[in-house]
């Protein structure tokens, strides 16, 4: 920048707030060389500056704090705080998820303590070719025995039930393994008269239950002796289709079979219909 | 900033803070006060605020309190009332210093902080105008008119000759 007459105050005053650049300074002095008339307005100027003037405060030891206090930045205070809640929040929603389940998964029951449950004997029962004619096909087996502990009523949403239609019936060869539940045999056509037929398995025989048939049943062949008649009877036309017919039946009841051990039975004995899990 | 960092602060810009303070209002209790609430502050905000930015910190506080006080009216009296109480341990010629005392109380307050930033402190105008809120151009101006103001009233009592 030039200086001149108007512009000269203006620059002092910049030089005297120590606001000049070197090469601003460099100018102005060069031009105040140049022009002495200028000195006293400068020195005027440098008079105005406020002399160094000490004043002290008396109460800083009150304002001091003291020295083994930490302070800790707000941001990690509220940090921790953020991490302590979603942990919280966390651990509230996975107590919440497990009280659910239990809740869930309770079965409301209600006991059938009756003492003629407790002393029956269970009938073995055959469906007869006649629908509503009830027949004893073998004498009665061992007495009922809770294996389960108690002895229930309530009919719970997945309690298999062996389904008989018509003349065909669901044979279960029963191994004789612990806690053993009976099989349960109802005809679903027939609702109003629904025959039980417990199987009941022997524990006193290490040897597999054979299903009990009755004879007069043509067609119906125990699963023993399927593999007799495979060897025998491979040339006979129609033996195939029957052996695989079979089999079908077998793969379904063991399936069922399965199904029962890891479900709720329910045994009805006369008018009364008990649930063993 | 830790516990240590803030004590040093008040050791070193305690006295300038209050050195400003007073000279602006003009009242050694409310200048105290107002020393007192810049540091508690400070000290609330210690977290946040950095030791090398603890005195613009601590300086805007206070010259945005001065600036309630202006606004208020109430408190500003002429520092050549007082500044003969005070402890006075400068260089200057004693009738030149009780001159521009009383020339500085003739400044507005606003106008009276931004020449004690700049003499008693040594803030650039952009330091002061980042502390005070006002832009550069405007510090610059104020300061020129104020340092016009001084100039022409100590040729005008001639004391400068």
């Amino acid at each position: 920048m030039k200086l001149t007459k108007e512009n000269i105050e203006t620059q002092i005053m910049l030089y005297v707030d120590n606001e000049l650049s070197a090469e601003e300074l460099r100018s102005l002095l060069t031009y105040l060389g140049q022009h002495p008339e200028y000195e006293a307005l400068l020195r005027e100027y440098q008079n105005s500056v406020l002399p160094p003037e000490e004043l002290f405060f008396a109460e800083k030891n009150q304002l001091m704090q003291a020295e083994n206090r930490k302070v800790i930045p707000f941001r990690i205070i509220s940090g921790v705080a953020a991490a302590i809640a979603i942990i919280l929040a966390i651990a509230g929603y996975y107590q919440w998820i497990n009280n659910d389940d239990l809740l869930h998964n309770k079965r409301v029951m209600a006991l059938n303590s009756s003492d003629s449950v407790a002393n029956s004997q269970p009938k073995v029962v055959a469906k007869a070719d006649n629908v509503g004619q009830k027949q004893d096909a073998a004498p009665a087996g061992k007495p009922y025995q809770r294996l389960h502990g108690r002895a229930q009523n309530v009919l719970p949403v997945n309690a298999p039930i062996l389904v008989m239609q018509g003349q065909k019936k669901n044979v279960l060869a029963i191994k004789p393994m612990p806690l053993l539940p009976s099989a349960v045999i109802a005809d679903i056509q027939q609702p109003e008269q629904v025959e039980v037929a417990p199987v009941e398995p022997d524990f006193s025989e290490q040897q597999p239950i054979a299903a009990q048939e009755p004879a007069h049943q043509p067609g119906v062949l125990p699963a023993n002796q399927i593999a007799a008649i495979l060897e025998q009877s491979d040339r006979l036309k129609g033996a195939h289709s029957l052996v695989a017919e079979l089999d079908e039946r077998k793969n379904k009841a063991v399936d069922t079979w399965q199904q029962i051990k890891s479900a709720n039975v329910i045994l009805k004995i006369g008018s009364k219909k008990i649930m063993i899990n | 900033m830790t516990v240590s960092e803030y004590n040093q602060c008040v050791h070193d810009i305690a006295d300038g803070l209050y050195r400003f303070a007073y000279k602006t209002v003009s009242d050694d209790e409310l200048a105290k006060d107002m020393v007192q609430q810049a540091f508690l502050t400070l000290w609330e905000n210690c977290g946040k605020v950095p030791a090398g930015k603890a005195k613009s910190y601590l300086f805007t506080v206070a010259y945005r309190r001065c600036m309630d006080e202006f606004r208020s009216q109430k408190n500003f009296v002429a520092p050549e009332i007082v500044s003969e109480h005070l402890a006075d341990r400068n260089h200057a010629p004693p009738d030149l210093k009780a001159v521009l005392q009383k020339a500085l109380s003739k400044l507005t307050a606003q106008n009276r902080m931004l020449v004690l930033l700049k003499d008693y402190e040594g803030y650039s105008y952009d330091e002061i105008a980042t502390l005070t809120g006002l832009n550069a151009a405007q510090v610059r101006v104020y300061l020129h008119r104020s340092r016009k103001q001084l100039k022409d009233y100590l040729v005008s009592v001639g004391h400068l000759l």
